[in-house]
C-alpha cells in the first residue's frame, strides 16, 4: 500500500478537494483506495465525497463514527476495535468504475459528541505520547487498512499548520507528501519551512526518504513565471545544505470560479462544464503522481480510443451518454471501450517492461 | 540525601501517583515520574543486596513504565543490572518488567509488533517527544 499525505501550511488551498479527486481518479483505474480524514480539528472530507453528480449533495447526514472514535476506543479498551469496517464508509463511484473507494471520516463532526471525543483524545496527549501507544495505535490502523481493506492506496487529509498530527501524517505515515500552497509569501514561507524539515524528519527503520510534490493552487491563469518564481523560492539555500530543497518542478492548479459557490468533484463527474482548466490540471497532476506513464500511453493511442477512454474514465459518462456524445450506438461504444482499454493496458505493460529491462541493464555496483 | 529524609517523600509520592491514577487524572504520569526519580535516589543510597535497595530498584523501573518513560525505564534496567554482579534473581526480575511492558503493547498492536516491532516504535516515540515540536524545523 502506498500512502500519500495531502498537506498545506495554510488553509484554503483546495487540499481536501484535490484528495477527493485523486481518490476517485485511482478508483476509476481499478485501484482500491482508502481516504482518511485526519484533519481532526476541521474535518470535511465527507462533504467532498457527498457531492453528487449535479453539484448537489447526495447526503447531508454526518458520519456515524470515524477515526477519532476508533482511536479513542483503542485508548480506552487498551486494544483497537475488533471491526475496522464499522468506522469506514463505502463511497459510491461512477458506473463502470472497477476499483473501490472507502472513506474513514474523522467522526460525527460537527456534533458536540465529536468535539468531546476529540478533546478527550487530545487531552491524553495521544499523538505525542512518549510511551508510543498513540503512535502504535495510528500505525496499527494504517496496517489494518492495508490488510483488511486490501487498499492499494491510502490518501490522508492532514491538518494544516504545525500540529502533532500534521507532523505524524507527513513524516511517519507518508511515502509521498503532496504539499499545496498559494501564490503568496505567507503560504510559501510556512510550506518551505515544513518541507525542509521533512528532509531530516525521524522515521522508522527501513522507511525511504519522503518524496515531496509541491502544488501551487488557485492560480488565476497558467503562468509559468509564477510557477518558476515559486520553485526558485522553495529551492533557495536552507539553514544547512541538508535542508536545502532540490525540487524539480511545481505543479499548478488553476483557480476555478465555479467552485467558489459550491465545491464539487470534477474527476469522473460526467458534466460537460467539468472540462474546465482546473479539471485538466487535476488530470495532469494525478497522472504524474500515480501513473507517470499513463499520459504518455494515452497520447500514443489513436485519437478515437483516447476520446472514448476520457469520456468514460475521466468524465464519468455512462456508456449511453458517451455513445450519444460520439454519435454511435451503445453496443459499438462498449466494443470501443474494451478495445481501447486493452490497447492502453498493452502500452502500459510495454512501458513497464522497457523500464524494467533498462533497470536490469544498469551495471551492478562493485 | 539520607534515607530518613527520602522515605517519607517516596511514600507520599507513591500515594499521590496511585490516587491520581485511580482518578485517571492528567497529572498521574508526572507523579509516577516523581516516584521513579525518588526511588532511584533511594537506590543510590542503599545497595541492591539490601532488601530495601532491591525494592527501590524495582520501584524506580515500575514507576518509569507507569510514567510512560520507556527509554528511562530501559536505561534504569541496564544500569541496575550492570551493578548487580551475581544477583541473577533481581536482574531477571528487572528484565521481566521490561518484557512485560513489551508484551502488553505487542498484544494491543499485533501488526505493529510484527513490523516494525515495539522497540522501534518506542524509540521513535521517544525521539518525537524529545524533538519538542511536531516538525524538526530549524
Amino acid at each position: 500500500m502506498k500512502t500519500f499525505t495531502f498537506y498545506s501550511y495554510k488553509g484554503g488551498t483546495g487540499r481536501s478537494l484535490l484528495l477527493a479527486n485523486a481518490a476517485r481518479y485511482l478508483a476509476l483505474f481499478e485501484k482500491r483506495v482508502v481516504a482518511l480524514d485526519f484533519d481532526l480539528e476541521a474535518p470535511g472530507l465527507h462533504f467532498k465525497f457527498n457531492i453528487g453528480p449535479r453539484g448537489k449533495r447526495t447526503a447531508d447526514e454526518v458520519p456515524k463514527r470515524g477515526a477519532v472514535d476508533y482511536l479513542l476506543a483503542a485508548a480506552d479498551a487498551g486494544r483497537p476495535p475488533r471491526n475496522l469496517r464499522d468506522y469506514v464508509v463505502a463511497v459510491p463511484l461512477p458506473k463502470g468504475a472497477e476499483g473501490s473507494l472507502h472513506l474513514m471520516p474523522a467522526g460525527s463532526a460537527p456534533t458536540g459528541k465529536y468535539w468531546k471525543a476529540l478533546t478527550t483524545l487530545l487531552g491524553r496527549n495521544f499523538f505525542n505520547d512518549p510511551e508510543g501507544s498513540g503512535l502504535a495505535a495510528c500505525l496499527e490502523l494504517k496496517a489494518r487498512i492495508a490488510e483488511e481493506l486490501k487498499a492499494d492506496f491510502l490518501l490522508i487529509d492532514a491538518r494544516t499548520g504545525v500540529t502533532e498530527l500534521a507532523g505524524l501524517t507527513t513524516t511517519v505515515f507518508a511515502d509521498k507528501v503532496v504539499c499545496l500552497m498559494l501564490a503568496n509569501r505567507e503560504s510559501q514561507i510556512g510550506a518551505r519551512a515544513v518541507l525542509r524539515s521533512l528532509r531530516h524528519a525521524a522515521r522508522l527503520p527501513g522507511q525511504r526518504a519522503i518524496a515531496v510534490i509541491p502544488v501551487l493552487s488557485r492560480v488565476p491563469e497558467r503562468d509559468s513565471f509564477t510557477a518558476q518564481e515559486t520553485l526558485s523560492f522553495l529551492n533557495e539555500p536552507g539553514p544547512t545544505p541538508e535542508e536545502t530543497l532540490a525540487l524539480k518542478r511545481v505543479f499548478v492548479l488553476r483557480a476555478d470560479p465555479a467552485l467558489a459557490h459550491s465545491e464539487r468533484l470534477y474527476v469522473g463527474c460526467g458534466e460537460p462544464e467539468a472540462q474546465s482548466p482546473l479539471h485538466q490540471d487535476y488530470l495532469a497532476l494525478l497522472a504524474q503522481l500515480f501513473e507517470p506513464n499513463l499520459i504518455v500511453a494515452l497520447r500514443a493511442l489513436p485519437e478515437r480510443d483516447r476520446r472514448v477512454l476520457e469520456l468514460i474514465y475521466f468524465n464519468g459518462l455512462t456508456y449511453n451518454e458517451a455513445a450519444v456524445a460520439l454519435g454511435i450506438s451503445v453496443s459499438t461504444m462498449r466494443t470501443l471501450v474494451v478495445r481501447a482499454t486493452r490497447r492502453l493496458r498493452k502500452l502500459l505493460a510495454e512501458e513497464r517492461e522497457e523500464v524494467s529491462a533498462s533497470a536490469r541493464m544498469q551495471p551492478s555496483r562493485p | 540525601m539520607n534515607i530518613e529524609f527520602l522515605y517519607p517523600l517516596v511514600s507520599e509520592a507513591i500515594r499521590r501517583a496511585e490516587t491520581l491514577d485511580d482518578l485517571r487524572a492528567p497529572g498521574a504520569r508526572a507523579a509516577y515520574l516523581e516516584v521513579s526519580l525518588l526511588e532511584e535516589k533511594v537506590a543510590e543510597v542503599l545497595p541492591a543486596s539490601d532488601p530495601e535497595g532491591a525494592l527501590a530498584r524495582r520501584g524506580a523501573v515500575r514507576a518509569a513504565f507507569a510514567a510512560g518513560e520507556f527509554a528511562r525505564a530501559q536505561q534504569l534496567i541496564e544500569r541496575f543490572s550492570a551493578e548487580l554482579g551475581d544477583d541473577a534473581e533481581l536482574r531477571g526480575e528487572l528484565r521481566g518488567l521490561g518484557e512485560q511492558a513489551e508484551c502488553a503493547m505487542a498484544r494491543q498492536f499485533p501488526h505493529v509488533a510484527a513490523k516494525p516491532g515495539i522497540p522501534a516504535i518506542r524509540r521513535l516515540a521517544d525521539t518525537l517527544s524529545r524533538q519538542g515540536a511536531p516538525f524538526p524545523i530549524s
